[in-house]
């Protein structure tokens, strides 16, 4: 009689908490690292597979003892420590990326602003022409005031923030690179 | 038979019956385990719940929520492997199946309000961008309308790029860099509507000094008979005064700091102040022009109490050549101070004018009744 309860006891798996918990470690790392942001499909696989691994891991748990077979909840969150770990690498990958296109377009923009400040410097100030000059003054002040928000953003790590933030102030400076340029032509002609 | 032959079967009866009510219960346990089921489906829906509530950014704009709905699946967890550890009839899943239900209704509840605060805060962005959009319009026109000024014109612009940026991210969905922008825009516009308050209690400070000049002009050219000119600034008008009464009236074009009073050379702004015509030229860079005679004793008094006040930059000229002049009539503020008015109209001026006629410049002649 002994013995067969013995063996009852000793036919139970081990419900896997610490592969379970080796597993949320790896999601909290890919968590950090920005996945939901810079790798969202992947991070979702892998929070798909952890929740999958947790339901089985209960429907394990609420068999008798030696019936149990956590086989399948190891799988899943050997998948969930996988995908993490993927989505983490993805993820710091994909925000570098966005960090160095975002740096690019700093410079891009820090260019665009020179230029036309340099051909602001240099339109012929003409009568009548004077206030058109520091209106456009005025467009480049407001657009390098948006640069420097922008710029904080993306010195705060924020970078997919800070992308789009950049862009808009790129497209407001080449159109008001391209008013100082018919701003010049125009100027030329009335001198 | 002997009393210890009795004895043991009863024993063995016993031990065998017990065994067997061992067995029976174990069975009834196991089967018991197989027939409940976990409250699987709930507890699926309620992690898949919480992560569709995280991904909607409950965790941050629906937080009392979120944080109801990951309490309650957390204890709901805790009961589930209670009810899983408890030996039968005690294991029962009602108390899991409906902490984990309590947690799925939390997640949908902060799912719904996330979305809807995203949803409200682009709507109320959107309506801001409207607003200020709206406001900027009026300001154009009220700036087109009125009297050019170069710092209205520069804050304008700042506001205007500003929206466009705004306008830009808040298409992209970035409604919180746009909020930023727009709020940008409404300091801009606030300053504005500071200065150009400011600006209309200056005039209102100086209308009685206008009105004298005026009263003036009018008064000489009624009691000597002569032709004089008074230049509206506000309208945008050169009158022509004969015998005290207007007989013609000219649009002009001014400097394009019109709404300043002249304090120094290259301000833009066309001077104030009662003039007269020095020189008539016949042939000028601009068709025909009007030589007046400022900067006057008042302009070179302002001058230099400016100046000593520090309110001009040091090293700043009080300028001159201020004209009435032609190749005006583009409508709009552009000289650097002079009165500018087309070809045909200055034609007419320089029959009805001469050397030493009166050229009062006002603010606003109607400012000034």
């Amino acid at each position: 009689m002994a013995s067969f309860l013995v063996a009852f006891v000793a036919g139970c798996d081990d419900s896997p908490v610490t592969q379970m918990d080796e597993g949320k470690s790896t999601l909290k790392s890919a968590q950090l690292a920005e996945a939901e942001l810079y790798a969202p499909e992947l991070y979702k696989m892998a929070m798909d597979s952890l929740s999958a691994a947790e339901v089985e891991i209960q429907k394990q748990d609420g068999k008798f003892s030696v019936l149990r077979d956590y086989d399948r909840a190891k799988e899943l969150i050997a998948a969930v420590s996988k995908i993490s770990l993927d989505a983490e690498q993805k993820a710091i990958a994909e925000k570098d990326r966005v960090r160095v296109a975002d740096s690019v377009l700093i410079v891009e923009i820090d260019a665009l602003i020179a230029e036309s400040s340099t051909a602001l410097a240099k339109a012929p100030k003409v009568k009548g022409s004077r206030v058109d000059l520091k209106v456009l003054q005025a467009d480049i002040d407001a657009v390098k005031g948006a640069l420097t928000t922008a710029t904080q953003t993306y010195q705060s790590g924020a970078f997919s923030s800070a992308k789009s933030q950049l862009e808009a102030v790129k497209a407001q400076i080449t159109g008001t690179k391209s008013q100082i340029e018919a701003a010049i032509t125009s100027g030329a002609k009335k001198k | 038979m002997s009393h210890g032959g009795t004895l043991r079967r009863t024993l063995s009866f016993g031990l065998w019956s017990l065994a067997l009510l061992l067995i029976l219960s174990a069975g009834a346990w196991i089967v018991s385990r197989q027939l409940r089921q976990p409250p699987l489906s709930s507890l699926q829906r309620a992690l898949d719940g919480l992560a569709s509530a995280r991904a909607a950014g409950a965790d941050q704009k629906a937080r009392d929520l979120y944080l109801n709905a990951e309490s309650c699946l957390s204890s709901g967890r805790e009961a589930l492997r209670d009810a899983n550890d408890a030996l039968w009839p005690f294991g029962v899943y009602e108390l899991p199946d409906s902490l984990l239900k309590e947690s799925t209704r939390f997640s949908d509840l902060a799912c719904m309000a996330a979305t809807e605060s995203v949803s409200l805060r682009r709507k109320a962005v959107l309506a801001r961008l409207g607003a200020l959009s709206d406001s900027l319009s009026e300001w154009r026109s009220t700036l087109a309308n009125g009297l050019s000024r170069t710092d209205f014109k520069v804050m304008y612009r700042s506001a205007s790029v500003r929206l466009d940026i705004a306008a830009r991210l808040a298409q992209e969905g970035s409604v919180e860099t746009a909020n930023e922008n727009l709020d940008s825009v409404q300091s801009i516009l606030a300053l504005l509507s500071r200065s150009r308050t400011d600006h209309e209690a200056t005039v209102v400070q100086r209308s009685e000094e206008m009105r004298q000049w005026i009263s003036e002009t009018l008064e000489f050219s009624r009691v000597q008979k002569k032709v004089a000119l008074i230049a509206d600034k506000a309208a945008h008008r050169l009158h022509v005064i004969r015998n005290g009464v207007v007989v013609e009236s000219f649009s002009c074009d001014l400097g394009y700091n019109a709404g300043y009073q002249k304090v120094r050379a290259g301000d833009g702004a066309t001077p104030e102040g009662m003039y007269r015509v020095t020189e008539i030229k016949r042939r000028s860079k601009f068709y025909r022009a009007l030589l007046l005679n400022y900067p006057n004793e008042n302009d070179r008094e302002r001058f230099r109490r400016n100046l000593a006040a520090g309110a001009i930059p040091p090293g700043s000229k009080i300028g001159g050549l201020i004209e009435i002049h032609g190749h005006g009539a583009r409508n709009e503020d552009w000289t650097d101070g002079c009165i500018a008015l087309d070809n045909r109209d200055m034609d007419k001026l320089l029959k009805l004018s001469a050397k030493g006629t009166p050229v009062t410049i006002v603010r606003s002649w109607d400012g000034a009744r």
